[in-house]
């Protein structure tokens, strides 16, 4: 076995176990740092997939905004006075009839189509990195769909400040 | 590498996401099941890229979710709060407003 | 062919008013007497009076014009119009002054004999009542009609006959009376039934015109008339044709007290002797033969041979009867059965005028002995007191009255010997006029129809017998009262009846005279039978009786002075054999005196009247007693019984259905209301409102739809 393969089962590893403790833990922070874990387990996997800008964009985006704001969104929601941050779970034999019946069916199905016989999967090709040729084609084939993104980022951010912000006080404001 | 692992571990993050979002009575686990099940995606959008290294389409479009998961996130925490405000909880069952 | 509509259109004339009066009088008088208390006599008197005045005066009016009509429609049931009719005829006149006049003079006398009675305004009252109804069966000439006031006839009959209703004996004659006459109208109500079946009309005149077209066909008695148009076919078994007439005749049967329901007449006595005087001597009794002889033309020859054998047999048993009795008023009731007999007798035979001659001067004679024993009941009534309690009907207590009631003795003598039927008075004439017909009828018939004229006959020798027995008995000989009661001072105070009571009985007894209806000796010659011919049968020819119309006059000339003589000789032996019974001191007359009733088998068949009312007790009342018993039983038990079954039965089942609705119905209803109550719950459910519930609910069949599709 390789070193590689090592590291990516790790990772795996990292990312599957990171998941399951969100999924059993009640404390919502824990969650939310377990989260880190997963995000950075799978910023692995793509490395490993010869995916390294959208790794380091996964990490910065994920673990250094997203997560923030998780955080930020737990201590707005909870009141936090020395005591754990918890959340009952409910459904659970619903949901987890749901899951694991989903997780069957896509595991069967994985297992079925047998992708591995494939032709049109190059093995080899896995490994080269081309972040110049990624830059590329952002910027040229899809360039219009990047600024679409942009403009959605930024539609989005101010929509969140307009419904989280004090409507009261703009109302005044306004006047 | 085994590919059939890679689309293994992302169904088993969608599935978990999926959990998640439906037992979690908190609305933020309720996102971070979201961003489980969003990733999930993105895992088997990138690991099919990586046999196609000359139109790197996949990769592109992981990065769109990417950027859109973080619009997500903000506009869906924001709602969380004005929600806490308004109902003074943010637990999903004692928000049923459109219970019928 | 006939039409029935056009038959009875409507008909008016100005004689509607005086109709009108003649019948509103005496209701009123009906109504009004109350108001007046003790003035009520003088009221209902008057009354009564202008009414009589009223009569007269149409009768003096329209004696020589035609009959008159008039008509109108009451009512419609479907086709059939049911209509009411005045016929004002000689007979209508006539029968209205007697009725009002002999109604005025019972008025009049009872000023006095009920003077003391407390319920005076009631008594009169009833009298009004009675003068209505008689007077709507007169005027009348409509069936239904006729047998309405019929009806109200018995009901005042009833009234008047229990108006001391305190007595027990009073209150039980009444309701005897009632029943019979019942039993009688039920014979009338079958014919109005069958004649209605045949003609579609209770109109008399409807009645008659189509019973003319009617025919016998083959045994059918087979009626054709068209009614608005539609023509109409009516066809009955011919036997119907008799039957009808018969069961007519049943009413008069009834009311006219005829053998077999005669028995209630004597009982009547129980009422006031007025009103036996006017109601059971002249009027309502009368109006059985009056009936008869207004659908006289439509009996045919088997119901007139009935009607005839009917009249015989009761004038003979009541006859009998008379002989023995020891109550003036008995022997009084039992002769007008027997002159009542007489008279349906003579219907029977076709003797139509002297039927109603008969009739008329039995209203008169008969009234006016009723009115005679009323006097002495009267005054024997006045030496009643606490210690001489006797029995003022009795004739056992009278005895040599004439001395002390000379002008009541004169009258009642005068009306007497016109029930004896001796020459010179009116009786005479009218029986005569009977027996001669009856002879002429039994010459025609032969064979056993001999056997009423041998009845008739024998009934003139035992009136002549009963008669002048009564008038010696209570006339003649000593005063016997004071003799039984050991007490010689009540001779003295007995009186002769004050002018209020004499004046009605001397008007009738001047009524009961010969030359009151002509001068002469042969009742063909009285201005009565001449005025009022025999009608001829309507009924189709097979059938129909021969008439004496069409028999010659020599045929009764030939017979007349044998009638004549036979009659006026028997009635004279009657006389003869009860003088020397019954003179002062004879041996019958001493015997009469000291016994409780006749001794030996014919004066007890006599004085129990053939047994009739005992073998009705014993017979028919037992029977029926019987038969209610039983069914009184057979309610109880069985029919209660099954009843109660039924009841229970239901309860049970009841109880089953109600314990099946319970689990089965509402079950069944709850179940539907569960289930869609758990459907509603289920769906709602997931519209929780829960966003979650959502999601997972959308993952759910997102997984069916891919084993759907995948798999």
């Amino acid at each position: 076995m390789e070193l590689n393969d090592i590291i990516f089962y790790v990772f795996g590893a990292i990312t599957a176990l990171s998941a399951l403790y969100i999924m059993l833990t009640k404390n919502i922070l824990y969650a939310a740092f377990a989260l880190i874990l997963t995000f950075i387990g799978v910023a692995g996997i793509y490395v490993f997939l010869g995916a390294e800008f959208i790794a380091v964009t996964q990490v910065l985006v994920y673990v250094g905004g997203i997560l923030i704001l998780l955080v930020f969104g737990i201590m707005l929601t909870n009141r936090l006075s020395g005591k754990k941050v918890v959340s009952p779970a409910y459904n659970k034999l619903m949901g987890l009839i749901v899951a694991a019946g989903l997780f069957a069916i896509l595991f069967k199905g994985i297992l079925q189509a047998n992708f591995s016989a494939m032709n049109w999967i190059d093995k080899g090709a896995s490994a080269d990195s081309s972040i110049p040729k990624f830059g590329l084609t952002l910027m040229t084939d899809y360039v219009l769909v990047f600024e679409i993104i942009g403009v959605l980022l930024l539609l989005a951010l101010i929509g969140a400040i307009r419904i989280a912000g004090n409507v009261r006080k703009e109302d005044k404001s306004a006047v | 590498m085994p590919f059939d692992y890679l689309l293994i571990l992302g169904a088993f993050l969608f599935c978990v996401g999926l959990f998640v979002v439906v037992t979690r009575k908190n609305a933020i686990l309720v996102l971070i099941g979201i961003e489980l099940m969003l990733n999930a995606a993105n895992i088997n959008l990138i690991a099919f890229s990586s046999f196609d290294p000359n139109a790197l389409q996949g990769q592109i479009f992981s990065l769109f979710i990417i950027t859109v998961a973080a619009a997500e996130a903000a506009v869906g925490l924001s709602i969380v709060v004005k929600v806490y405000k308004h109902f003074q909880t943010a637990d999903l069952d004692k928000i049923n407003e459109l219970k019928g | 062919m006939i039409d029935l509509q056009d038959i009875i259109l409507p008909k008016s004339d100005p004689i509607i008013y005086w109709i009108i009066a003649l019948l509103a009088i005496p209701f009123f008088s009906f109504l009004s007497t109350q108001k007046f208390r003790s003035k009520a006599p003088h009221w209902s008197t008057f009354l009564l009076g202008l009414n009589t005045l009223i009569a007269i005066y149409l009768t003096t009016r329209y004696w020589n014009s035609d009959f008159i009509t008039v008509r109108g429609h009451w009512f419609k049931l479907g086709e059939t119009q049911i209509t009411y009719s005045f016929l004002v005829d000689r007979l209508t006149l006539i029968m209205s002054v007697i009725v009002n006049f002999i109604s005025l003079l019972v008025h009049l006398f009872s000023q006095e004999y009920m003077r003391k009675d407390k319920a005076k305004p009631r008594y009169f009252a009833f009298l009004g009542l009675f003068t209505f109804s008689m007077m709507g069966i007169v005027l009348f000439n409509d069936l239904l009609f006729i047998f309405i006031f019929w009806e109200l006839v018995g009901l005042s009959s009833y009234l008047l006959i229990g108006f001391w209703f305190e007595k027990k004996s009073a209150s039980l004659a009444a309701n005897k009376a009632f029943i019979m006459n019942r039993l009688g109208d039920l014979g009338f109500i079958t014919g109005l039934m069958i004649l209605y079946t045949q003609f579609h009309s209770f109109d008399l005149e409807a009645i008659k015109s189509l019973m003319i077209y009617s025919e016998i066909e083959g045994g059918n008695w087979v009626a054709q008339f068209t009614n608005n148009g539609h023509e109409i076919i009516n066809t009955l078994d011919g036997r119907w044709l008799s039957a009808a007439g018969i069961a007519l005749f049943c009413g008069a049967v009834g009311k006219s007290a005829q053998f077999p329901l005669q028995v209630w007449l004597p009982d009547a006595m129980e009422g006031p002797t007025p009103v036996s005087a006017l109601i059971h001597a002249a009027t309502m009794v009368a109006a059985g033969v009056y009936m008869l002889a207004r659908i006289f033309v439509i009996l045919d020859a088997q119901a007139l041979e009935v009607v005839a054998i009917v009249g015989a047999i009761t004038a003979f048993m009541a006859a009998i009867a008379a002989l023995s009795q020891f109550d003036i008023k008995k022997v009084l009731a039992y002769s007008t059965i027997s002159q009542l007999g007489y008279m349906v007798m003579a219907m029977g035979i076709g003797a139509y005028t002297s039927g109603l001659f008969h009739l008329v001067t039995h209203a008169f004679f008969k009234a006016g002995l009723f009115l005679s024993a009323g006097i002495i009941i009267h005054q024997l009534h006045k030496l009643e007191s606490k210690e001489v309690m006797f029995n003022a009907q009795d004739m056992r207590v009278m005895g040599g009255l004439r001395k002390h009631m000379p002008k009541t003795f004169f009258c009642f003598l005068m009306c007497a010997l016109a029930l004896a039927g001796l020459p010179g008075f009116s009786g005479f004439l009218s029986k005569d006029a009977i027996l001669l017909d009856l002879a002429v009828w039994a010459d025609i018939k032969g064979g056993g129809f001999y056997i009423p004229e041998v009845l008739a006959f024998a009934t003139v020798l035992f009136t002549g017998f009963y008669t002048i027995r009564m008038i010696l008995l209570v006339f003649f000989g000593n005063f016997r009262l004071p003799i039984i009661m050991q007490k010689n001072e009540l001779s003295g105070r007995l009186k002769e009846g004050n002018w209020i009571m004499l004046v009605p009985v001397a008007i009738l007894a001047l009524l009961s005279l010969s030359p009151v209806f002509g001068f002469t000796l042969n009742a063909e010659h009285t201005w009565f039978v001449e005025a009022m011919p025999t009608p001829i049968y309507l009924v189709p020819i097979s059938y129909a009786a021969k008439s004496l119309v069409d028999v010659t006059p020599e045929t009764f000339e030939a017979l007349h002075g044998l009638v004549n003589a036979v009659s006026i000789g028997l009635a004279i032996v009657g006389i003869v054999i009860a003088y020397l019974a019954y003179k002062p001191n004879a041996k019958l007359e001493q015997e009469f005196v000291e016994r409780r009733e006749p001794r030996g088998f014919f004066g007890q068949v006599s004085f129990y009247h053939w047994y009739q009312d005992a073998f009705y007790r014993k017979a028919i009342l037992k029977f029926v007693m019987l038969k209610a018993q039983a069914l009184s039983w057979f309610d109880k038990k069985v029919i209660d019984g099954i009843i109660d079954g039924l009841a229970k039965f239901n309860v049970v089942f009841a109880h089953l259905i109600k314990w099946f609705d319970r689990y089965f119905v509402d079950g069944l209803v709850h179940l539907t209301v569960f289930t869609s109550g758990r459907i509603g719950q289920l769906t709602r459910s997931i519209q929780s409102g829960n966003v979650q519930a959502y999601i997972l609910a959308s993952f759910v069949f997102l997984i069916l739809l891919m084993l759907y599709l995948v798999f």
